[in-house]
């Protein structure tokens, strides 16, 4: 029998909610950098190419960090990845306030920011809530996720503003020291790694009793149809792939699209004040699209949920390539935008109930590593199209066939012989199954 | 072949620097507020949040762990042998 957790609300979301602190913060410091680059052309006397030398490595250096934190997080524990990566992020924030050139910017920010933002990135985190939420896994994983779309409508506005009102340096500390201050103490103080460190089970449920009313066996949520004790053993299962290059096109397609947003509108003739409203309507329906998504993923296939997001933006790339400028811009804000982040806590999600928990963190690494990458490779090739053709319509064009690729992929993934929601194995928790028995559909 | 590695924002991208101008125009058009304005309202939001939240977290902590003791005490009455004498 299962009964409602310990005191008024499980304290699971409460982690739920520090970790989307962390998020805002963490996402805010990586996206912010775009806030300084005029004033460090100006400081540095350097050129642009320069100064974004230093994101760009930034970008790879992240991606590439992602499997390592994903395996220390699943060998030492979320909490203590957290708190380094935290303690990491603002005594690099800090030493980017003293960087006097290019070079010390790409050391402090394109290698230290990046390397541990990693270590609060989506990773060690998805990894963590997988542990505290089984039967609302997804529900709390869009939370997180939301936590990235409000950065942008949160922090960029802050720097942008805080910059104008002193030096870049005195932001940069400030960034620092609030991370200190805050962001510290909340990883301290309200993260656990697992929900048995605080005598809970996940969801909140309550230890079950058996028929001679002693306490049930203990359940083990790291339990799995494809549980693996090695990470190399996911890569012989059809899932681990099929999430993977889905995933790969999430990269290609979002990681083009911003890049080339502006050179695109500029491209089209739409004005700066009508391109700013529609990313800001991108942001805000992104949010509310994630929140949604990743409420009703609980309650059906996760891997239904995934391909139509997937083909969703597929659309919303058709729309750039036959709606006139501002008619595209306007529909590819709003289709695009519910389904721009939906996809991370889809997922993260169906990669834990696939796999389990014991390995999570560094099957996960090695999905956001494909996810960095292909979007790397895929801003070259948009930029090679353009400068090419002089149209990015060929370009969009591959984005819309890869997500409909990525689609298909995804709505063949197995789910109902391979995820625990449908498939339980013994010992795995009964509340991921019931969560599942709501959900229709055949695989 | 131009690159242009500065990116705006998915996930932990870096935003344009364009974009983010057009960003602070519009939004300079649609509040008219002043800098410092601005920076104290975000600030406040972004210092506010994680303390109250520490303290609710804290506070929820305490009430679990006195729930489970006192669950833990009612479970240990309810399994003593009532033939046994009551101290």
């Amino acid at each position: 029998m299962r009964m409602r957790g310990l005191g008024d609300a499980f304290y699971g979301w409460y982690l739920v909610a520090g970790l989307f602190f962390a998020t805002l913060i963490v996402i805010g410091v990586r996206q912010g950098f775009g806030v300084f680059v005029v004033a460090w052309e100006e400081d540095f006397g350097a050129t642009t190419t320069a100064v974004s030398f230093a994101a760009a490595i930034g970008w790879v250096i992240n991606g590439v960090s992602q499997p390592f934190m994903g395996a220390l997080t699943d060998n030492f524990g979320a909490r203590r990845v957290l708190i380094f990566g935290m303690l990491g992020m603002a005594i690099s924030t800090l030493l980017v306030a003293a960087s006097t050139n290019p070079f010390l910017l790409a050391v402090t920010y394109g290698f230290l920011v990046s390397v541990f933002s990693g270590a609060i990135s989506f990773t060690p985190i998805g990894a963590l809530i997988a542990r505290w939420f089984v039967r609302n896994r997804g529900r709390a994983m869009s939370f997180l996720t939301a936590g990235g779309s409000a950065s942008g409508l949160v922090m960029i506005p802050f720097l942008a503003y805080f910059l104008d009102a002193t030096t870049w340096q005195t932001v940069w500390i400030v960034l620092g020291l609030l991370i200190l201050a805050l962001g510290l103490p909340v990883m301290i103080f309200i993260v656990r790694s697992r929900p048995e460190d605080m005598g809970l089970l996940p969801d909140g449920d309550k230890e079950s009793v058996n028929d001679e009313g002693g306490p049930a066996p203990k359940i083990e949520v790291k339990t799995a149809p494809l549980a693996v004790d090695r990470w190399q053993s996911s890569f012989n299962s059809a899932p681990m792939w099929q999430l993977s290059l889905a995933f790969v096109v999430c990269g290609i397609t979002t990681a083009s699209i911003s890049v080339h947003y502006v050179r695109w509108a500029t491209d089209e003739g739409i004005t700066a004040q009508t391109a700013a409203t529609a990313f800001g309507l991108l942001s805000a329906i992104n949010a509310a699209g994630v929140l949604f998504v990743g409420t009703i993923s609980d309650r059906m296939q996760r891997k239904t949920l995934l391909g139509i997001v997937y083909l969703i933006r597929g659309v919303a790339f058709l729309s750039l390539i036959f709606l006139p400028g501002a008619g595209a811009l306007w529909a590819f804000a709003i289709v695009g935008g519910m389904s721009w982040l939906a996809t991370v806590p889809l997922t993260t999600a169906l990669t834990a109930d696939v796999y389990g928990v014991k390995k999570l963190g560094t099957l996960s690494g090695f999905i956001f590593m494909a996810h960095q990458l292909g979007g790397g490779a895929a801003v070259i090739l948009f930029g090679w199209i353009f400068d090419t053709w002089n149209s990015y319509d060929p370009a969009f064009a591959i984005g819309a066939i890869t997500l409909l690729a990525a689609g298909i992929i995804s709505l063949s993934i197995r789910e109902k012989r391979y995820s625990v929601r449908y498939s339980p194995v013994e010992g795995a928790p009964e509340s991921a199954a019931r969560s599942a028995a709501v959900g229709g559909g055949s695989d | 072949m131009r690159l242009h590695p500065e990116t705006l924002g998915h996930h932990a991208e870096a935003t344009d620097p364009t974009l983010v101008e057009w960003i602070k125009d519009r939004l300079d058009h649609l509040l008219g507020l002043e800098a410092t304005t601005v920076v104290i309202v975000l600030g406040l939001v972004l210092v506010l949040f994680p303390l109250t939240l520490i303290v609710l977290a804290r506070r929820q902590r305490r009430r679990t762990e006195q729930a489970m003791a006192e669950s833990e005490l009612r479970r240990s009455v309810e399994s003593r042998d009532p033939s046994e004498p009551a101290d």
